[in-house]
């Protein structure tokens, strides 16, 4: 995705990465990198199963973290921003 | 005979000079002492000795071990197939040592690290009825959860999920539909199989007996219901295949997010 994702987006995970679950989170090999994802990052990756949208995803961390979905969105989002360049998720 | 007669299934290996006077231990394992059996199937005993035995009529089969071979004999009784598998007691070491935390942490390959026999042989040091020897299982259990084994068949696991994985994509991309399907199915067995393995569900070896560790394990990470389907390729379309090898390939994903390694 080229740009800031909407509230009605939805991401995946994508197909063909390789996953661990370790102790500190789960290590994710993809290319020739390596990222490890843990606490509310990983709940978002964890989320972004194909089906759920940005706002599915913010309620999820909100839920899980006792937090206003509205104050999770731009989290969210962010995070999203910010993965945009690693390839672990597609639109 | 009745199947839940320790004392019968001994009496007629001793009547036949199947248990040597070195024997450690003696088990039934298999189907039959997971009560998954029908009336065709084998009775499949191990019996862990602390020196090679010298039977009348017995095979071999290699491994990489040290002597380099387990003996076997072989009879019918009742119309029933027995089968007698003679394991040392040095065996057991030596395998424990190819998947101690050692060797895991140095990095030896898994899909590499033991023989499918071998794997069965430690799978089954759990799973199995004890016929005699309860100490020496005691032991070797002991043994064996202080291992790395469970890391390595999960690790295996995966790892062959991942590769089936890969092909399933290339092959869709390149618009091959039926081979992406069948390595979306294998690489579907391979997942469960490391789901199942980190409940202690060995012996990925015999997928025929996946839905019954499947059953055993009763993983929260899939229901039974959720497997069996795509196990059977319930929602499969050959007119438009895509959707059902996305979502396979999806609870791959899912299942190895769920299981831990070591």
């Amino acid at each position: 995705m080229s740009g800031r994702p909407g509230p009605l987006d939805v991401p995946r995970r994508t197909l063909g990465i390789r996953i661990r679950r370790v102790a500190d989170g789960l290590l994710l090999g993809y290319r020739d990198q390596a990222v490890l994802l843990s606490g509310a990052a990983e709940l978002i990756y964890r989320l972004a199963d194909g089906d759920r949208t940005v706002t599915d995803i913010a309620e999820g961390l909100a839920e899980e973290y006792g937090i206003d979905p509205a104050e999770a969105l731009p989290d969210v989002v962010e995070f999203l921003m910010d993965q945009d360049d690693s390839g672990i998720f597609q639109w | 005979m009745q199947e839940n007669d320790s004392g019968q299934w001994l009496r007629v290996l001793r009547e036949r000079q199947l248990i040597p006077e070195d024997t450690l231990a003696v088990s039934l394992v298999g189907s039959v002492a997971h009560g998954w059996h029908n009336e065709r199937s084998d009775y499949d005993f191990y019996v862990v000795t602390s020196r090679e035995p010298d039977l009348p009529g017995q095979s071999s089969i290699t491994l990489p071990l040290n002597p380099p071979r387990v003996r076997s004999q072989s009879f019918y009784l009742e119309e029933r197939r027995w089968e007698v598998t003679y394991w040392l007691d040095s065996h057991y070491d030596q395998m424990l040592a190819k998947v101690s935390e050692d060797e895991y942490n140095r990095g030896v390959a898994p899909a590499r690290v033991l023989a499918a026999r071998e794997e069965l042989a430690l799978g089954r040091l759990d799973s199995r009825v004890i016929l005699e020897g309860a100490e020496w299982f005691e032991a070797r259990s002991k043994q064996l959860a202080e291992s790395a084994f469970r890391s390595f068949m999960i690790a295996r696991s995966l790892g062959a999920s991942d590769n089936c994985v890969e092909d399933a994509l290339g092959q869709m991309k390149s618009g091959n539909l039926e081979s992406a399907t069948l390595s979306a199915r294998a690489a579907l067995g391979s997942s469960v199989d490391a789901l199942l393995e980190g409940h202690g569900q060995f012996g990925s070896q015999s997928p025929k007996w996946r839905p019954q560790r499947f059953r055993a394990a009763r993983p929260d990470a899939l229901s039974f219901e959720d497997y069996w389907a795509l196990e059977t390729m319930r929602d499969y379309d050959p007119e438009d295949p895509r959707p059902w090898i996305n979502r396979v390939l999806t609870i791959c994903q899912d299942i190895a997010m769920r299981v831990e390694v070591s």
